[in-house]
Formats: structure tokens, sequence, C-alpha cells
């Protein structure tokens, strides 16, 4: 059920251009804040554009984006995690100290921080979520790995001659795997709202690429005469995270894992 | 040529633990080091490997054939570890990681040494667990399906992965009933002798090394107090703990030595078995030297 739902997900990156009836940035300021009709199955916006189409690019752009910024946290963080705790001493306080400065601040504040110094933009958004969200990868597979490269058969491993890479890639990431595709589905989850927050704030992406926290953003001024125009985003963006979670939840029961992840 | 330990002394912090190690090994010979759990013996198989605690010191030097151990860096010293030394480690099914089938464990210790395919290493692996005894179907036998003596056998398998000139057996006989212990023991042997390799075993069961080994050492509180060939060394021991060991076992069963090792942070000057033993005079505070195979003056 997960993996349908996993790839119902991925397919919504792909339909826009298919599904879309019009260009999502091609304004029409005479057809502005339409009532939805066979031409304009939502209506448009505040500019005139078809909000359906926005809706569809939006999730191209919003499931992208933060696939590609989970995908960047959890490499980084595994691979500081993995040294950390398989070399110890001088590299694992340097990354406990990295990490602790990272924690110190709560995670979208940081990304904030982040996005406000980089300045807006979509590539810029991803770099803010993969440097607040990568602390969490490595603090969880720090832990796995200290306690997986102390057992007797990685010992045994390294008097048949294994190099510390083979150790790692044969012993230690395996056993890392269950932890950090679960984290991975809550993080992914995280980065879609947090890409949303950004971009709600002007942070995130610049207009006119559409995404989800920039159409609720834009939505305010017309609130009361086109409610549609926040509450099509907002639902979207509330399905994708309850899906997302759920997708969690279950690969957390498959894995049998009893891990907590902070959310 | 084999293995020539000279003059190996271990500390771990600011504690010394083993003292002025010397023993040869020739190439095919079965040598023996026995002695009480805590005496020292699995450290001597971590020196010889280069694995010890990172705030341990060696010093003295190992020569495995013509070559220095103990000046090697460790990415040499991984090439030595599996392919030139095979190791044989106590209790069989925690060396083993539970989540790979057996056959594939040994599969990837082989492709550690060997350039070969993934089909010819799992033919390696497959012919290694011929030979140890076990059908060619245990391959993709997972460790905890396999009992306590196949599991050992698995683990010898491992430790012929890259065709070792040198097993280090660490008290294989443990977990495995006599019965069991005498088929162990008649593989080593068979194992031994078909690659050529020397042995080196390190165990607190004299009947063991009796069977298996030819020569041995008697370690107590990391220094070797005794060396002989074995039957002289069990059955007629020289050095006073020697004779305590062989005397703890009695048709009965086991009488133990009276008092206990002394600690390593607080060895007594002189014999370090003295405390416990039978004959001590103020003698034996002096500083002992190995002599005509026995460190103790009196013999």
């Amino acid at each position: 059920m997960r993996h349908v739902a996993l790839v119902a997900l991925a397919s919504l990156t792909l339909v826009a251009p298919f599904a879309a009836p019009h260009d999502p940035a091609a304004a029409d300021v005479s057809n502005r804040l339409a009532p939805p009709s066979s031409q304009f199955p939502l209506g448009t916006d505040g500019l005139g554009r078809c909000v359906l189409s926005r809706m569809l690019y939006a999730a191209r752009v919003t499931m992208l984006s933060a696939a590609a910024a989970t995908s960047i946290a959890m490499l980084a963080g595994t691979t500081a995690g993995v040294a950390a705790g398989y070399w110890g001493a001088w590299t694992d306080s340097a990354v406990g100290y990295l990490v602790n400065v990272f924690l110190a601040f709560p995670a979208l504040l940081l990304a904030l921080i982040f996005a406000a110094i980089l300045g807006p933009g979509l590539g810029h958004g991803i770099v803010a979520l993969s440097a607040s969200g990568w602390t969490r990868y490595a603090r969880v597979v720090r832990a796995i790995v200290r306690t997986e490269r102390r057992a007797r058969y990685v010992d045994a491993s390294r008097a048949m001659g294994a190099t510390p890479w083979h150790i790692v890639r044969v012993h230690v990431l395996p056993s890392v795997y269950p932890a950090i595709s679960v984290m991975a589905m809550f993080g992914l989850a995280n980065t879609v709202l947090s890409l949303s927050v950004l971009s709600f704030l002007g942070l995130g992406v610049v207009p006119p690429t559409p995404e989800w926290g920039a159409m609720i953003e834009s939505s305010r001024p017309f609130l009361s005469i086109r409610p549609g125009l926040l509450l099509w985003p907002a639902g979207a963006l509330i399905a994708t995270m309850a899906l997302l979670h759920w997708i969690g939840e279950t690969t957390r029961e498959n894995t049998r894992l009893d891990l907590r992840v902070e959310q | 040529m084999g293995l020539i330990v000279e003059n190996l002394s271990v500390r771990i912090g600011a504690t010394s633990i083993l003292k002025e190690i010397d023993f040869t090994i020739a190439p095919g010979e079965r040598f023996a080091i026995l002695g009480e759990s805590g005496a020292g013996k699995t450290l001597i198989a971590m020196s010889i490997l280069r694995l010890l605690p990172r705030d341990s010191v060696l010093e003295g030097r190992i020569y495995l054939g013509n070559d220095e151990l103990t000046t090697r860096s460790e990415p040499e010293m991984e090439r030595v570890r599996g392919r030139r030394i095979g190791m044989v480690f106590e209790q069989p099914w925690s060396s083993l990681n539970p989540v790979f089938s057996c056959g594939s464990q040994i599969a990837h210790a082989v492709r550690l040494h060997h350039r070969v395919t993934p089909r010819a290493a799992r033919e390696r692996a497959t012919d290694l667990i011929e030979r140890v005894g076990l059908p060619r179907d245990r391959y993709s036998a997972y460790p905890r399906q396999m009992s306590g003596g196949m599991q050992q056998r698995i683990a010898i398998a491992l430790a012929l992965a890259g065709s070792p000139e040198l097993i280090i057996a660490d008290e294989p006989g443990t977990a495995l009933d006599p019965a069991r212990l005498d088929r162990i023991s008649h593989l080593f042997e068979r194992i031994t002798a078909e690659i050529g390799a020397a042995l080196l075993l390190i165990t607190h069961q004299l009947a063991l090394a009796r069977s298996l080994c030819a020569n041995g050492a008697v370690l107590y509180a990391g220094e070797i107090v005794e060396m002989a060939a074995i039957p002289e060394l069990l059955d007629r021991p020289r050095h006073p703990y020697t004779q305590a060991l062989r005397a703890a076992i009695i048709p009965e069963g086991f009488r133990p030595i009276p008092g206990t090792a002394p600690e390593f942070s607080s060895l007594p000057h002189g014999c370090r078995f003295q405390l416990r033993c039978p004959f001590a005079v103020a003698h034996c505070e002096q500083p002992q030297q190995l002599m005509n195979g026995s460190r103790c003056w009196r013999s």
C-alpha cells in the first residue's frame, strides 16, 4: 500500500506538463479572480493565472525540491554520522560540536537564517533546508554505528583483513538503512512544509515559479472573495503531509524499529 | 620462517600485561599457548595481528616468514590479516554477522584477498564449506540455523579463505562437548596438514593441546613460565604453576589452584606465581629467567 502511495506521490512530479490545461505563468489580468469554469477548472488567481495548472506545477516543484533537500541532508548526515561513530576520537568531537551548534537553533529558524543569508531562490531554499536537516540523521546514524562497530563480527572481520571501507559498507551501513529510510519519510514531510513556509515568507521560490506556500501567501488579499485560492494549496499541503507521515508510520512498523524520530 | 615472536612486551595504558614473550613456530608446526583466563593469551594473538587497543604499546619483534610484522603500516597489515594469518575466534556465533548467510560471509572474506568474480568467490566458499566437513548446501544457511559445532566449522572455513600460512585458534574448544572437541581437533590437524599452515592454539584445555600440538608454552600473568614439548610439559612439568595446573585436573573433575592470579597493576617482584606457590621462598622475589624451559630457579 505504502509503495502505491509513494509511486502516486512521485508521479505527481511528472504529470504537470501533461495534465495542466494552461501555462502556469501565463497571466491574463482581464480575467483575474475568475470563478471555476470549464476553461479554468479551479478558477484564476489575482493575476488571472490558471489555479489548477499552478497547483499541478507547484506539486512538482515542491516534491522535487523537498526530495533533493532530504537526500542531501540524508547523505551528509549519514556520512558525518558514520565518520563520527566509526572513527570516534577527534572526528567524533568535531562532528558532535557541529551538530550541537546546529541543534542549538530550531530547525525552521535555522533554515530561515540560511535562506536569509543566501537570499531567495529555489536552489538556496534547498541548501537552507539540507543544512537544517542533516543533524537528525547524523545523530541517529552515529549512535547506531557506535554500537555496531563494537560487534564481535566487526572485530572478526578486521582480523580477516577487512579495510575500514569494507567494514562500513558490509557491516555498518546495512544496519543504518532501516532507521534512515524511516527518518527520510518524516524528513520529507518536514521539508515539504518548511519549503512552503520559506516560500510563504518570500525566502523560497521566486515568482512566478508556482509553489504551494507562495500561492497561499498571494491568496491573502482575496481571502474573503475567493477562499478557494487559499484552500486548494493548503489542502494539497495537508494531504501531502498526511500521506508522507502515513508512509513513514507504516515503514516504521514494517521495520519494527523502535525509533523516536523528532519531528 | 614460520612465526617468530621475539621479546614481545605489551602495555595497555600504564599497565604492563605481556612481558618478554619469546617463542617460535616452524612452518607446519602446531604450537599451544596454555593458561588460565586473563593470563594474556588472546593478547598475544592480537599482538601478532596488530589489533591491540588504541592506548597500548607493543615492544619486541614479530616475524612471519621473512617479514617483520611489527614495523608494518596499517594498510600493509590489512593484507597480512586474513590472507597470511587466519584467525578462529572464541565463540564463533558472535564472530559471524547474523544478517548474512554463512557462505556469503566466507565469499566476502575470499574477495577481500583475491581479485575474483563473485561467482568464483562463491565457488571457493562452497569448496571451503565442504573442506571443513559440512554439506555444500550449507552455503545459504544463516548462523542462527546452525549448531555450535557447525558454526565453529564455518569460523574455520573463514580463517581458511585467504590460504594462510599461520592459523590462530583462540579457545576453539570452549563451547564444545568432548566428542565434538575431538572432531574439531582432527579437523585442525587435517587442514593445517593440507595447506601446510602452522597453528597457534590458544587454550586452557590441556587435553586439546595434547591431542593437537607438538610443542607448547604455559602463560601465567603475562609471562611464559614454562615451554617444552607437549608430552614433557604435561607429563613432567617442572614449573610449580604447570604442576599445579596439571594437578588441578583430577578424575573426579577439577580442583582449583588456591588463590587467584595477581592483578596486572600490582604484580609481585620476581616470580609472578610466588603468591600461590607452595614452594615460595625469599629467593623467589628475585627476577626469574626462563632457563632450560622453566622460569623457576628451583627447577
